[in-house]
């Protein structure tokens, strides 16, 4: 290999800073500019023609907002020199493939998009960008395969028919109406069910919630109808229009889809989310700045650019702010309504968004202080709006809305028209108003403290104020105080004094043997679980470190004690007893307790659906317990199968290598796992696996058992199932299912089999459908 | 040494987090920084002679990236109605957590 010289470098990275630059803020013209980098790159092209054609193609991939920026230098250098173009479009086709191989669905999709706006720019014949649709489109129509395949095959040739349609129109009308005729047949066949499980609002009033390619194709469709004419993407090649009709065409090479491999994981479908219309917005200083409606195809194009942004500097929040805010468009649309949109859209993702949600959090708080005189207000209308659609909200966006409106009001100074839904003190706290305002606080008081919290709501507020987040020890150390009867209160004395004096755990654990007469042993070791639980936890109530301390000294004693699910339930709940006003405390507490595998993940389950809970059920934090958990031991599993996986893996190269003797020395001094570790590796992964299964069994049989016994009971007192409860409840279930979705899919058969079957009410039934019609 | 420092910087998932609100809790801390992602620790700083918090604390995540996560979103954010700092620390050492606030 020869050695590059430094000119060499020199140069090349010159070229490539050109060419990634070209487009930027500039003095003269976008055309003036291509022109100019166009005759540059052409006297280079003998030298450095791999790597020009190598940055051409990352561009074409990598920068989806400037596609037509690309193609047009294509195009010009095309003109100039045939078979670099040639080179070009076999690149592109290149990437395109491996892009597919490596499921990078978006990359391959923008790859598409850019090979037909090439036909734009007269590098590429119609008929032959036709006839690769055609092929996309009988992927679309294959049968036998996975939806979400089909899916992207057809979303993927709709997405570029803005670009490409004119073209095709007026040169290929025939083909081209013929190819819509397929998509659109497919569409009109395409099974549904999944729809109503990423919806972020069950209602269509007063915008319809539509599922993705459906909106798409009513878009095209539109498009279509203003025979393909739109006015929003930025087309550079018109102005060269005259030089580039000279240019002769390539045809692209036979491209056919590989086929579908069981292991292939597709894009989720999605639902389009939509909250505003033109009415929403104020009336401009003139009369151009209106919202596009929701089948205009600019509606489609501008989302998915601000998305394309959102993608791209999401890691540096403020540059995302003033990126988003000086979208090129800005004053020809109702810009803070469209990124608010389009934030909350990916905020309230099913089954999860793209980013972490205080990524969208704190750019929200970046837009705020970037533009003060009219994103807040802007925010402020949005929060309103979805307030008031919140009754039909899916339970987990429920969820994600307050954990937004909390954290964005922590930021600022907990102002808000509070007042203004007074209203909601007076209704039934389980509607989802109330209920949304009491979270909104209770969630508040966890980032600043109480007094704030109080101080901040009117004092009508008092039904929604949180309580203060004390401890509440129940028995009385004092034989005078009140409680003092309680059965267990001379042990916890005995406990106190024993921990203060700094004792010996074997002690302790005597201590709490030492049998009172006439107690039954199963009684007995609910109270020394009680007692001891409530004691420790007590006496380090003063922060979270303190508990955690307490934990991790009183480990064995706490091992010792928790030796069954009966003791660990007992635990959770003597917790529970004394921090019940703490929600935040016990969810640490509830975390460390899995950690430190005192008690485990089907134990948690168990007791968050307990009797004793039931007052629990529909509130915030007990879901968040009980998500954690199923983390918890998805984490756990994931590790386990990844260490099995890469041990096996060791074994195996190993044995295939042995041949070749002088293989690099790195390899030789790793550790080689023998096949009894593999095997052992594997069966505690086994195990872990049967332990995630059965924590979703226990889970989703309670779910179907409170949720069958109140419709049978509602049946038989002749009233209305669908009450709070029931929505919460069927919400919660289904957010099991979609948030975990990946982890539950694995036993879906099982699940099938033994909990969701066919004699099952056809309402819980239908959340399980759902969930599998996800992967369909 | 400065390289050994650097290098203890890059892979470190530990930040120091300062110009708190010297009420500002543990729980609240947790709260925020949990958002980036699972927390293994907190120290808070406390005055050297009066024990008492003093504006600043140690948070370790269990990994890099959270810890990335925090430096992206939390640096420069609201807390208790102050702006708080992050920076990577090469890892909390006991004796580290008493300053002067």
């Amino acid at each position: 290999k020869k050695r590059r010289t430094n000119e060499t470098v020199e140069i090349e990275d010159r070229l490539e800073s050109l060419i990634l630059r070209v487009g930027e803020k500039s003095t003269s013209s976008l055309e003036s500019n291509l022109e100019g980098l166009a005759s540059v790159l052409e006297a280079d092209l003998t030298t450095y023609k791999n790597k020009i054609l190598k940055i051409l193609v990352d561009c074409a991939v990598s920068l989806p907002d400037k596609c037509t920026i690309y193609t047009t230098l294509i195009g010009l250098l095309n003109t100039k020199n045939y078979n670099f173009g040639g080179e070009c479009v076999e690149l592109l086709i290149k990437s395109m493939k491996d892009s597919l191989k490596t499921v990078k669905w978006e990359q391959a999709r923008f790859a598409l998009r850019f090979i037909a706006d090439l036909v734009n720019c007269h590098v590429i014949s119609a008929g032959s960008l036709l006839q690769l649709m055609d092929n996309f489109v009988d992927a679309a129509l294959e049968e036998g395969v996975p939806q979400v395949r089909r899916d992207w095959f057809a979303y993927a040739v709709l997405s570029c028919l803005p670009w490409v349609g004119r073209e095709l129109y007026e040169k290929k009308e025939s083909e081209l109406d013929r190819m819509l005729g397929s998509l659109e047949g497919y569409i009109k066949r395409r099974n549904k069910t999944h729809h109503n499980a990423l919806r972020v609002f069950r209602s269509d009033t007063p915008h319809p919630q539509e599922e993705y390619l459906d909106c798409l194709w009513q878009q095209i469709k539109r498009l279509r109808s203003d025979m393909w004419v739109e006015k929003h993407i930025v087309r550079p090649y018109l102005a060269f229009d005259s030089v580039l009709c000279e240019a002769l065409q390539h045809n692209l090479p036979q491209m056919v889809p590989q086929p579908h491999h069981p292991s292939t994981i597709y894009p989720l479908p999605q639902v389009v989310f939509r909250m505003f219309d033109y009415t929403d917005c104020p009336e401009g200083p003139s009369s151009t700045i209106i919202l596009p409606g929701q089948h205009s195809i600019e509606r489609y194009l501008i989302e998915e650019q601000l998305r394309h942004i959102l993608k791209t500097y999401h890691k540096e929040r403020k540059e995302c702010a003033a990126q988003l805010l000086s979208y090129p468009l800005k004053n020809k649309i109702p810009l803070e309504y469209m990124i608010v949109e389009v934030m909350f859209g990916e905020i309230f993702r099913l089954p999860n968004p793209e980013f972490i949600e205080i990524a969208y959090g704190s750019i929200l708080i970046e837009l705020c202080k970037l533009q003060p005189s009219t994103m807040p207000q802007v925010l402020a209308q949005a929060t309103e709006l979805l307030f008031e659609r919140i009754d039909t909200m899916s339970v987990t966006c429920f969820d994600r809305f307050i954990s937004w409106f909390s954290y964005h009001l922590s930021n600022f100074q907990f102002r808000w028209s509070w007042e203004d839904w007074e209203e909601h003190t007076k209704t039934d706290p389980e509607m989802p108003k109330p209920k949304f305002i009491k979270e909104v606080l209770l969630k508040c008081l966890r980032l600043a403290y109480h007094q704030r919290i109080v101080d901040v709501v009117p004092e009508s507020f008092a039904a929604f104020a949180p309580e203060k987040p004390e401890a509440h020890f129940k028995f009385a150390l004092d034989p005078n105080e009140p409680g003092a009867e309680i059965n267990g209160c001379n042990l916890a004395f005995k406990l106190v004094n024993a921990i203060k004096q700094k004792i010996s755990q074997e002690e302790i654990q005597a201590i709490l043997s030492d049998i009172p007469e006439g107690e039954q042993d199963r009684e007995l070791n609910t109270l020394k679980v009680t007692v001891f639980t409530q004691t420790l936890l007590h006496l380090a109530s003063k922060s979270f470190s303190h508990s955690f301390a307490a934990i991790a000294k009183f480990h064995p004693t706490f091992k010792t004690l928790a030796d069954t699910e009966e003791a660990q339930i007992c635990m959770l709940r003597s917790m529970y007893e004394l921090w019940r006003k703490h929600h935040q405390m016990m969810v640490v507490l509830v975390d460390k307790l899995l950690k430190t595998q005192i008690v485990e993940c089907s134990a948690v389950a168990n007791w968050l659906f307990s009797k004793e809970m039931v007052g629990e059920f529909t509130k915030v934090y007990t879901w968040e317990i009980l998500h954690l958990t199923i983390r918890k031991m998805n984490k756990h599993v994931n590790k386990l199968n990844k260490e099995a996986n890469d041990a096996r893996k060791m074994v195996e190269d190993v044995e295939s290598e042995s041949e070749d003797s002088d293989n690099d020395q790195s390899r030789k001094t790793m550790e080689k796992p023998t096949e009894e570790q593999v095997e052992k590796l594997e069966e505690k992964l086994e195990a872990a696996q049967a332990d995630q299964k059965n924590l979703f069994l226990i889970i989703f049989q309670r779910f179907i058992m409170i949720l069958s016994e109140h419709l049978v009971r509602c049946d038989t007192d002749g009233v209305n199932f669908k009450n709070p409860w029931y929505h919460w409840t069927i919400g919660r279930l289904q957010q099991i299912f979609l948030l975990h979705h990946e982890q539950v899919e694995k036993y879906s058969t099982t699940l099938e089999t033994l909990l969701f079957t066919q004699d099952l009410d056809p309402n819980i039934l239908d959340v399980f459908q759902q969930f599998l019609a996800l992967r369909m | 040494s400065r390289t050994e420092q650097e290098r203890l910087l890059a892979q470190s998932c530990t930040l120091y987090v300062g110009n708190m609100s010297f009420y500002t809790t543990e729980e609240q801390l947790y709260e925020l920084f949990g958002k980036c992602g699972d927390v293994k620790r907190i120290v808070m700083g406390l005055d050297k002679f009066k024990r008492t918090p003093c504006g600043f604390c140690f948070i370790e995540f269990y990994n890099r990236q959270d810890g990335e996560h925090a430096m992206a979103y939390i640096n420069s954010t609201r807390l208790d109605d102050r702006i708080i700092r992050t920076d990577w620390d090469a890892g909390f050492v006991e004796g580290r957590q008493y300053g002067r606030g």
